[in-house]
């Protein structure tokens, strides 16, 4: 069955039978690309509080974090559920843990958790409405993690908004982004710092219409 | 039969092999051998569904020994496809059920990083002596 015909019946049946008025967002990506920072950033900016904690430690978002979030452009005005994921991996070892410096049992404890949250990020991306993939811009975009992400958001026809995030690093390259995804709205932002943000909730107003 | 110990054994399957076989029960059989210390070189591509559930497989069974794997595809003709490619590509599809390109998969105790753009695949493989 054809993309847009699988779409349409999607659509439909959402329509006619979900009668779901909530939006899910999700932010999606590999680890340690910003995603719970960028969660932080939209919160702090909309609600003044914070969603989840942030580490340089890869996998600190083990489970399903999820929040109402409203924003607002003009007069328009966009409500979602805000839905931040653990980062995607294909392998968890322990010992990076250790090698971060955390205790045998923690890193332990960490690994059993990771390998949980990647499993419920993949389930829960039939829950979505839209999704930001959120991308370290430092980092060589072409891994498999990555496209197995986007193709699996296409398959289901599930809107993409792609975010280079760490724009602030002199290493980002947005460039290098968008030509290894140009069929997709490549937007660069720091959620660290706030920059590109406005330009940010601009293409999201344009992603959910 | 799993690899001879200090040896690596890579492993050229044909989608064919794969060819009839449920989705999950291809993800079983992929994720079997590259438990088994191998090294999968197939002559094509997974659907996306296919590498998530591969994924959600692997981090049900990551334990100390095993941590998970390394995936990479060379998507061979992605760029400059004309509509006779694509036309081309669909029927190929539709008749063999995958799309071109070669997958590598393996397991991330020996498989360090697949480095991989749109024409190259580069394996980063960790010999412990």
């Amino acid at each position: 069955m054809g993309r847009g015909l699988k779409g349409f019946l999607r659509k439909l049946f959402k329509g006619l039978f979900a009668r779901r008025k909530e939006l899910n967002l999700g932010l999606y990506g590999p680890p340690n690309g910003g995603k719970t920072t960028l969660a932080n950033r939209i919160t702090l900016d909309w609600l003044g509080e914070e969603m989840g904690k942030t580490s340089p430690i890869p996998h600190e978002t083990r489970e399903i974090h999820l929040k109402e979030v409203v924003i607002k452009k003009g007069k328009k005005q966009l409500r979602f559920n805000l839905v931040d994921t653990p980062g995607i991996a294909t392998k968890i070892d322990y010992e990076d843990f250790l090698k971060a410096g955390l205790p045998e049992k923690e890193a332990k404890k960490r690994a059993r958790e990771a390998t949980k949250g990647v499993i419920d990020a993949i389930k829960w991306l039939d829950n979505m409405d839209a999704v930001i993939v959120v991308l370290d811009a430092t980092k060589d975009p072409y891994t498999q993690v990555n496209i197995t992400i986007i193709g699996n958001l296409e398959a289901r026809n599930i809107p993409i908004l792609i975010v280079g995030n760490k724009i602030d690093l002199k290493r980002a390259n947005l460039k290098k982004l968008e030509r290894a995804f140009p069929q997709y709205k490549v937007i660069g932002i720091s959620a660290k710092y706030g920059d590109g943000m406005d330009k940010f909730y601009e293409e999201l107003f344009k992603l959910v219409k | 039969m799993s690899p001879r110990k200090n040896t690596i054994e890579i492993q050229v399957l044909s989608m064919k092999e794969l060819k009839g076989l449920s989705h999950v029960a291809r993800v079983h059989k992929i994720l079997n051998m590259v438990k088994e210390q191998r090294i999968l070189l197939l002559d094509g591509n997974l659907e996306p569904s296919e590498e998530a559930e591969l994924i959600k497989d692997t981090m049900k069974q990551v334990d100390r020994k095993f941590p998970g794997i390394e995936i990479g595809v060379l998507r061979i003709g992605e760029k400059d496809r004309t509509i006779g490619t694509r036309i081309r590509e669909f029927f190929e599809k539709l008749l063999f059920g995958h799309k071109k390109g070669i997958t590598i998969i393996g397991p991330a105790n020996i498989v360090r990083e697949i480095k991989q753009d749109p024409d190259k695949a580069i394996l980063l493989m960790e010999l412990k002596k």
